[in-house]
C-alpha cells in the first residue's frame, strides 16, 4: 500500500487512520459486487421497539393493517389473543416476549400472517420497512455475545442500509409456544 | 341421518351466549338447566366463580350483580357465576372454528375449545363439562 510521499512514520496519527478506512471502504466495495448466479433469499424486513428485524419471505403469507385483537383467558402473554381474517380466525404472537423488549410500541401494530410446517400464526410488528432479495452470503452467524434466550430464535444477521437486521427463526418461535 | 358409529349427526348447536370479565362466551345451553338472579340464601362457596377459574384480568366484580348459571354436571349440579346472560342463539356447526393450533393447548385446559366469529366479535365457545373437570366442587356438593 502507498500513502503518497510520507512515510508511514511521518504520517500522524488522524491522517494514517483515515486513509486505512479510505481503503477499507474500497475492499468492501469490492465484496459487493455480486455473482447474479448466487442464491439469494427473499427477506421481509420489519421495526419492532426501535430495531429492525426479518422473516424469511417464504414463511410470510400476508401483512394485515392494525387488526382489533380478542383476548383470551388461560394463555401465556405472548399470545395476544386472536383475530378475524375473513371468517377464519388465527392467533396472534407478541415477539416482545421471545426477545426481551420489555417496553411497550404506543404504534398500532400490523400483523404478519406466519406459516411453517403446518403452523400458521399472525406476529405482531410496528412496520414494514421492506422486503428484499437477499444474497444469502449477506447474512452472517449471530454474535457469539447475543442472549442465549434470544439466539434460539435468530436465524442471522445482516446489514441493510448500513442499519443491523436480526433475522429471525419463524419454526424456532412456534415449537418454543407449542405445549 | 347417521355419522360414524351410527351417532345423529350434529348439524346445530344451541348456545347460551354471556359474558365475564369483558369476554364474550357461548355454552351448550342444552346442559343448562335454570338461570337465576344470585341469591343471598345460596353458599358462596357452592358457587362456581368462572372469573376465578378463567384468570380474567378484571377482579372479581360484586355479588350483587352477578347471575347464576345451574349447571347439569356429571354427577351433580352446580352453579357458575357469570357477569350478564345475553340470549339463546342456534348456529350451524360450519360457523365453529377450532381453537388455532398454537392456543388450543393452553385455552382447552380451561374449558375453551371453538370459536365463532361474529360481526360483533368472537364468541369463545366454553365446555363446563372440561371447565368443571379441574374444579371438584361440582363433583362432591352440587345441587
Amino acid at each position: 500500500m502507498l500513502y503518497g510521499r510520507k512515510s508511514m512514520a511521518e504520517i500522524n496519527g488522524g491522517e494514517k487512520s483515515d486513509r486505512i478506512l479510505a481503503e477499507l471502504r474500497l475492499l468492501d466495495q469490492g465484496k459487493q459486487i455480486v455473482d447474479v448466479e448466487e442464491a439469494q433469499v427473499k427477506v421481509v424486513v420489519f421495526s419492532l421497539s426501535g430495531s429492525y428485524y426479518a422473516f424469511n419471505g417464504e414463511d410470510i403469507r400476508e401483512i394485515l393493517p392494525p387488526t382489533e385483537i380478542s383476548w383470551i383467558p388461560g394463555v401465556p402473554e405472548f399470545l395476544s389473543g386472536l383475530i378475524n381474517v375473513r371468517g377464519d380466525v388465527e392467533s396472534v404472537i407478541d415477539l416482545r416476549y421471545f426477545l426481551n423488549i420489555v417496553e411497550p410500541s404506543p404504534k398500532k401494530k400490523l400483523i404478519v400472517i406466519a406459516v411453517k410446517n403446518g403452523i400458521r400464526s399472525g406476529i405482531l410488528i410496528d412496520d414494514i420497512i421492506d422486503v428484499i432479495d437477499l444474497p444469502i452470503t449477506a447474512v452472517k452467524a449471530p454474535l457469539a455475545t447475543l442472549d442465549t434466550g434470544i439466539r434460539d430464535f435468530v436465524s442471522g444477521v445482516f446489514d441493510y442500509k448500513s442499519i443491523n437486521v436480526t433475522l429471525l427463526d419463524v419454526n424456532n418461535i412456534f415449537e418454543k409456544i407449542k405445549l | 341421518m347417521t355419522g360414524v358409529n351410527g351417532a345423529a349427526e350434529l348439524r346445530s348447536l344451541r348456545l347460551l351466549l354471556f359474558s365475564e370479565a369483558g369476554v364474550r362466551f357461548g355454552a351448550d345451553a342444552d346442559l343448562i338447566e335454570s338461570i337465576c338472579e344470585l341469591s343471598p340464601d345460596v353458599e358462596m362457596e357452592k358457587i362456581f366463580r368462572l372469573n376465578e377459574k378463567l384468570k380474567c384480568r378484571h377482579e372479581l366484580s360484586a355479588d350483587s350483580s352477578l347471575t347464576t348459571l345451574k349447571v347439569r354436571g356429571k354427577k351433580a349440579s352446580y352453579l357458575i357465576a357469570v357477569d350478564r346472560i345475553e340470549e339463546i342463539i342456534e348456529i350451524g356447526i360450519d360457523a365453529i372454528r377450532p381453537m388455532p393450533m398454537l392456543v388450543m393447548p393452553y385455552s382447552i385446559k380451561i374449558g375453551i375449545w371453538g370459536v365463532v366469529p361474529r360481526t360483533d366479535g368472537l364468541l369463545l365457545l366454553i365446555d363446563f363439562t372440561r371447565l368443571q373437570a379441574g374444579d371438584n366442587r361440582g363433583d362432591n356438593d352440587g345441587i
